[in-house]
């Protein structure tokens, strides 16, 4: 095995979309994470004849790298759909099939390295460029066909894995919304107040260190404020299966709260205000279920009221409503929610390893051709 | 009741920061400028001639033809100031109604009393500036407060001017390509060239920042400022005007011409030789010259003509050609896109390298500029690369050779410059430290005892012009990656390590996916939609 010019392996692809035949709908970007992503350009009447097709087991990159956070937007069309790329994009393809696999050059592609190294070779003033040129006089080591293959199909079986994954994940989230809303035509709906408890508990002298801030994710997260954690006394304690909440509404935008499903007591600020829900008729996870829609944000909005602060109260939500069915019923659907909270941290975690995964294939695949 | 007042300790950035409350809102950022730095000229001419007049009397007693006798004072660098010209004189009158006149008046006034300022002082500022007269007596309070004394810094006219200069050009939205240098690009520039003795020039001096600093360089190494001449030239009348100010305040003797002149059309330092070049020309300069203009210039004689639509390389030629053809060395900036560029500029490229005139091609940090945060190649061109002893340092014949440093990655030192209230900018500088890395690898670069060099990966190399991989084989290019090794450092990864790793976690992921399984299962159940 002995290094090679890429230049020798693919060769340019440029079909403009002359006559029209694509239209708004198959244009796509191209991301630094070297995906096709959808377009963040305004095409209000904007000519397509320029634009540029990118056949099936094309690649299109941006020669511009600067200012992409040190990295090169480049993309490998997987589909079997013909894309749309702008005129600035250089699209290509392998020429040399027999040599070089498009799964095997994407994911030496998708290695951070691949990044740094395009980065070190752009040049220009204004805008720092990696061309063609500069693409074509890549060195590539490459194993032989079988070899490439071997590991390219390690990469797809992973892919498949953590896209079937993604794929569920949002359909898990409509079953638990559908779910809640299905249950608001079927049932009357109660006043939540007489399910939960407020808790004013303060943390005095002795009390915990474990201090929080409450995102508009709805979670506990490490404080953004500075806070003093020997002055600590006059948090309001949230203990565990207790939620709290945030009344202003102005800056958050959101309903925000977070339920406290760890061990462990935390404190929050003072101006939070802290409930348990009566686990017997209630239960917490089902109720932060309900929080946790998109429509109880604007419920939410639309009752805060205030003049320089808007605020959603106590008082007010004692006064949302909401079915409550049985706690069987209850538990089953917020273990649903569970799941879906547990499978996209899986996910994320899929996600995570696939880009690991790259450069370690590319190395395993170099070490098995040099042992033939 | 009695109002409390609070002693604060003042310190000089904040009452710069006060002048330019002052003028906030009222004039254009050049004119403000103009106004602030006038001032303050007008403040230290009138400390130093209060100095000198009092040393005079010292001397030769309270006698007015030794007191008004304007050579007593011009012999030893201070200018003379009539007595409505004087600072003490402005003061007094900050609140009158007619202050912005006695002010103009006092810059007419200083200028013609002193030939070397011919030019230089803003006309008919204050009259035109828009200022109320509450503003201009704020300013002059604040200006007021600017005192040797008090702050007890040997450099404090400089640092009062480069304060100014450095802000309103970070505050500028200039995008024509003329950029004030950063003080530690300029430092890097001195280190290197190393301006001890004779004639340095500048041929697009903007205010003047390359001369100050190589002056600081030599009064840093003990070196005789005497030995040192400075000639430049500026195209743009405002600026020439303010590093005629800047010289002069500090006492810089200088020839700059007696006008601001294209460097081009109208070279105000024909048939000079000069030993040392320090340079920021403005990037990318278009139409420099007319299409049928400058076409048998003797500076670009032997080398294609540079094109219209880009300055780059005409400035190459006419530094070239001004550089003393023995001994003279030029640092100069560029854009990146110099390195390799093609058409005539690819041309003029080639025949500089195939001449031996370049010696070093140093890529700087990005974001180091105040309006712009591309990164930058400052150029060592050298007429002279044969062994010899330079400083005391022994050379080694580098003919035919050229050192490349890619600097891109040193971004560890930010700056950040408030430009105004809420609004900040971030700028990459060189430390001292890095300034001296720098040029230890130059030297040892160029050092007769090679073993103090080596070819580091990523960061310089050392390369011919002739054999695989050099100059000429990879086309006359100067991008330092066409020649700096890159390390993929995936190389590196261990396989087997990797790979039992990622099985363990695989294997943890997969457990917890089943066992999400089982829990979906149930729950589906539970809420009547069961999964087979």
């Amino acid at each position: 095995m002995k290094l090679n010019k890429l230049g020798n392996y693919i060769e340019l692809v440029d079909i403009r979309n002359r006559d029209n035949l694509l239209t708004k709908d198959a244009i796509v970007g191209i991301s630094t994470q070297k995906e096709f992503i959808p377009t963040k350009a305004d095409l209000e009447g904007v000519n397509l004849v320029s634009y540029k097709i990118v056949p099936p087991h094309c690649f299109a990159f941006v020669a511009d790298t600067s200012r992409r956070g040190d990295k090169m937007s480049l993309a490998y069309n997987k589909t079997n759909n013909d894309l749309l790329v702008s005129s600035i994009s250089t699209i290509f393809k392998i020429s040399s099939t027999e040599k070089l696999l498009s799964d095997y050059l994407y994911i030496y592609f998708k290695r951070p390295e691949f990044d740094r190294y395009a980065r070190f070779n752009s040049w220009g003033s204004a805008r720092e460029t990696f061309s063609w040129d500069d693409m074509c006089d890549i060195d590539i080591d490459l194993p032989s066909l079988p070899i490439q293959q071997k590991y390219v199909d390690i990469y797809n079986a992973m892919l498949a894995n953590q896209q079937s994954y993604e794929r569920g994940l949002e359909d898990l989230k409509l079953v638990c919304d559908a779910y809640i809303e299905d249950l608001r035509r079927k049932m009357p709906c109660k006043r939540i107040g007489k399910y939960i408890e407020r808790y004013d508990v303060r943390n005095g002298e002795k009390g915990t260190r474990n201090v929080m801030g409450i995102s508009i994710n709805k979670e506990f997260r490490i404080p953004t404020s500075k806070v003093n954690r020997n002055a600590l006394a006059n948090y309001k304690v949230v203990k565990p299966r207790q939620i709290a909440f945030v009344q202003t509404t102005h800056n958050e935008k959101v309903f925000a709260y977070a339920l406290n499903n760890t061990s462990e007591d935390i404190v929050v600020s003072s101006v939070n205000e802290v409930f348990s829900t009566d686990e017997t008729q209630l239960l917490p996870e089902y109720l932060s279920m309900f929080f946790n829609r998109t429509e109880f944000d604007r419920y939410a909005r639309y009752h805060s009221w205030g003049s320089a602060r808007e605020t959603f109260t106590w008082n007010d939500l004692i006064e949302v409503e909401i079915p409550i069915p049985d706690i069987k019923v209850q538990h089953a659907i917020a273990d649903i929610y569970t799941a879906y909270i547990a499978r996209k941290k899986i996910n994320e975690k899929l996600k995570a390893q696939l880009k690991d995964l790259c450069p370690v294939l590319i190395k395993g695949s170099l070490e098995e051709a040099k042992k033939v | 009741m009695a109002k409390a007042t609070k002693t604060k300790e003042v310190t000089l950035e904040s009452i710069l920061w006060n002048c330019r409350v002052a003028l906030r809102g009222i004039g254009s950022t050049e004119k403000n400028r103009d106004a602030v730095i006038g001032l303050v000229f007008l403040k230290f001419a009138g400390d130093k001639f209060e100095k000198r007049r009092a040393e005079i009397k010292e001397q030769y007693g309270d006698v007015p033809a030794f007191l008004e006798k304007v050579s007593f004072y011009n012999a030893v660098n201070v200018f003379y100031v009539n007595e409505t010209a004087r600072w003490s004189f402005i003061v007094k009158n900050a609140s009158a109604n007619d202050i912005a006149v006695i002010i103009d008046k006092a810059m007419a006034d200083i200028e013609e009393s002193n030939t070397p300022l011919k030019g230089a002082l803003p006309q008919n500022l204050f009259a035109t500036l828009g200022a109320s007269k509450a503003s201009i007596k704020a300013l002059i309070d604040e200006i007021n407060k600017i005192d040797e004394h008090r702050f007890h810094d040997d450099d404090l006219i400089g640092r009062v001017y480069e304060y100014f200069l450095q802000i309103y050009a970070a505050a500028g939205t200039k995008e024509d390509g003329e950029f004030y240098t950063p003080a530690s690009v300029v430092k890097l520039m001195a280190e290197i060239i190393e301006p001890y003795s004779g004639v340095v020039y500048d041929p697009c001096c903007g205010s003047g920042g390359m001369f100050v600093q190589s002056l600081k360089f030599v009064d840093q190494h003990n070196g005789n400022r005497q030995k040192v001449s400075i000639i430049g030239q500026e195209s743009k009348q405002d600026t020439w005007r303010l590093c005629k100010m800047n010289l002069a305040i500090r006492g810089i003797a200088h020839n700059l011409g007696d006008k601001n002149a294209s460097t081009f059309t109208e070279d105000l330092h024909q048939d000079k030789k000069v030993d040392y070049i320090m340079a920021n020309p403005p990037f990318n300069l278009k139409g420099w010259r007319g299409e049928d203009q400058l076409t048998d210039d003797p500076r670009f004689k032997g080398f294609a003509n540079p094109p219209v639509a880009n300055a780059n390389y005409a400035w190459i030629l006419h530094m070239l050609s001004k550089l003393d053809v023995t001994n003279g060395i030029a640092g100069f900036l560029l854009a990146n896109g110099a390195l390799n560029a093609d058409g005539t500029e690819y041309e003029i490229r080639k025949e500089l390298l195939e001449r031996d005139k370049i010696e070093a091609i140093i890529v700087l940090p990005r974001d180091m500029f105040y309006t712009t945060d591309i990164s930058v190649t400052l150029w060592i061109m050298n007429m002279n690369k044969k062994a010899r002893t330079v400083n005391g340092r022994q050379l080694r014949d580098r003919t035919n050779e050229v050192l490349f440093m890619d600097l891109r990655q040193w971004s560890n030192n930010i700056e950040e410059i408030v430009i105004d209230k809420g609004k900040k900018k971030k700028k990459t500088v060189l430390d001292d430290s890095q300034i001296a890395e720098i040029k230890k690898v130059y030297n040892n670069w160029q050092a007769a005892d090679t073993s103090l060099y080596s070819d580091v990966p990523e960061f310089c190399k050392s390369v011919t012009l002739e054999g695989e991989g050099g100059l000429r084989a990879k086309n006359y290019s100067l991008a330092p990656s066409k020649y700096i090794e890159f390390i993929d450092h995936d190389i590196d990864i261990d396989y087997e390590k990797e790979m039992t790793r990622i099985q363990a976690e695989m294997r943890e992921v997969m457990k917890a996916e089943k066992k999400s399984q089982t829990m979906l299962e149930e729950a589906f159940k539970g809420i009547g939609y069961e999964i087979e």
